[in-house]
């Protein structure tokens, strides 16, 4: 049984990253992920990245990882990525 | 593009370290703070942020209890505090980027192309007046009036494109070789053919004109062949009037060369030692410098001299020459001629001659020469008997036609 909030944007075709919060993360190769509408850093190694997101934490694993840039909307990592994960 | 923002408002590459490292960060990114290049590096961050950032971190710092040490400043900010004190240096820059511009502002050559009647000298001159030589500033040249101007001066240029690539103007021109105008002019004035040396008629053709000669007459030079001039006569015989007319007419007549060329029988030879030493020397503005150079001086020499404009990349002509004077040894010796050889060099010579004659439409029948010994030369003499076309153009003398008055007199008596 979906909300009615969930229906709404589903017939209305409203952006999902915007209405739920929902943050959006691109792929390009294995060495470049881009990641969109984030709250903050929460642990930065060479192996991984842990990101807090609106309602979910997403980590990087990889080798060598860098940060290419950060700002309040997007942040590029760079590096050798093995696999992206989220926890509740 | 971004690089190129970066370098120019300058950076700086900071080491974080300390107790809360990512609260840092996202304070950072919360505060609009842009950080890139970020790297880990055990227990430390590095990472580049602008100058004018960095100086509104001090409270996050202390909010988080983080060290931010500098690593390096980079930068076109910084690389100008560096070398503030290299005034001469920044000084000599401007003044060679000045020196540059302001030379490029000049033309250095004038090259011309393409014709073939009009000298180069007479053109130069020409441009001269119209204030285009080298060192006349390019801003004065409209190389459209220009190209008017020259067309006006030389009614014989058709066409002209003048152009300037960098400090070179090229003029290219294009001549009118065929002048039709003169032709025309020529034909209107009556002429004679006239006998231009002594010699045997062989065939006469004549389209227009009265012939005064016929096939084996022997002519002699200045004796009219064809005349310009018609009679026309009437019913009595007397001339009526006279009609002129350009004569025209194929003449092919038998003529003779006498031949004579002298062979010395002692000859100086210039002999080349082999030797030679090159020097160099510098054309500025008319003024010569030879560079010096080591070891004497050959008593006798041979002087080779090659001058060459200098210049910047294919275009830029600078106003200094670089000639280089090749001196070649050489030394004088007397050489017996015998007489296998003279005659060698004198029918060579003959040859030539020959030759020549040939080139301008002569057909030679036959040739007699003999190979003489005198007291000091060889001389090789002889006549060359030839077929070719002969007699050339000369005003014809206008006549009164003869009055009738006489004829009225008569009656009338």
């Amino acid at each position: 049984m979906k909300s009615v909030k969930e229906n709404m944007v589903e017939t209305l075709e409203l952006p999902k990253d915007l209405m739920y919060g929902a943050s959006i993360v691109t792929i390009t190769g294995r060495r470049e992920v881009l990641i969109e509408n984030y709250k903050g850093i929460l642990e930065y190694t060479e192996e991984y990245i842990k990101i807090q997101t609106k309602n979910a934490k997403l980590t990087v694993y990889g080798k060598r990882l860098n940060i290419e840039y950060y700002t309040n909307e997007d942040m590029k990592v760079v590096g050798f990525i093995k696999s992206i994960e989220f926890e509740a | 593009m971004k690089r190129i923002l970066r370098y120019l408002s300058g950076y700086v590459r900071v080491e974080l370290t300390g107790y809360a490292t990512e609260r840092f960060l996202n304070l950072c990114t919360n505060h609009n703070i842009y950080i890139w290049d970020m790297e880990h590096r055990e227990d430390a961050y590095e990472f580049s942020m602008s100058i004018s950032d960095f100086f509104s971190i001090r409270p996050l710092v202390k909010k988080t209890k983080t060290r931010v040490r500098i690593q390096k400043k980079m930068g076109f900010p910084v690389f100008l505090f560096r070398y503030r004190k290299r005034k001469l240096f920044l000084a000599g820059f401007f003044l060679g980027v000045g020196i540059i511009y302001l030379f490029s502002c000049y033309i250095w050559n004038v090259e011309i192309c393409g014709n073939s009647v009009l000298s180069e000298e007479t053109l130069f001159r020409y441009l001269e007046t119209e204030k285009v030589y080298v060192g006349s500033k390019k801003k004065d040249i409209n190389c459209e009036e220009l190209e008017a101007e020259i067309r006006q001066h030389f009614p014989n240029v058709i066409w002209t494109s003048v152009r300037l690539e960098g400090t070179k103007l090229t003029v290219d021109i294009k001549e009118n070789l065929v002048t039709a105008e003169e032709n025309k002019k020529t034909e209107e004035i009556p002429q004679d053919i006239v006998a231009d040396k002594t010699g045997v008629i062989q065939s006469i053709i004549t389209r227009s004109g009265v012939p005064q000669v016929k096939a084996g007459d022997k002519v002699k030079k200045g004796k009219i062949l064809v005349l310009g001039r018609i009679e026309i006569r009437d019913d009595i015989g007397e001339v009526k009037e006279y009609k002129y007319c350009k004569a025209d007419a194929d003449i092919i007549a038998k003529t003779t060369y006498s031949y004579e060329y002298r062979v010395p029988k002692q000859t100086e030879q210039k002999v080349f030692t082999g030797k030679e030493k090159k020097r160099y020397a510098l054309w500025y503005n008319k003024k010569y410098l030879e560079l010096p150079s080591f070891g004497k001086d050959y008593p006798l020499y041979e002087k080779e001299t090659e001058k060459k404009q200098l210049k910047i990349m294919k275009n830029f002509y600078l106003p200094f020459y670089l000639q280089k004077n090749t001196y070649r040894e050489y030394e004088k010796k007397t050489h017996e001629v015998s007489k296998k050889e003279a005659k060698q060099i004198a029918l060579a010579n003959l040859e030539v001659f020959l030759s020549k004659l040939e080139e301008k439409g002569v057909q030679i029948i036959e040739k007699n020469v003999i190979m003489d010994t005198e007291k000091n030369e060889y001389v090789l003499k002889g006549t060359i008997t030839a077929n070719e076309k002969f007699g050339i153009y000369q005003d014809t003398k206008q006549l009164e036609v003869p009055k009738e008055e006489g004829n009225i007199e008569n009656e009338s008596e």
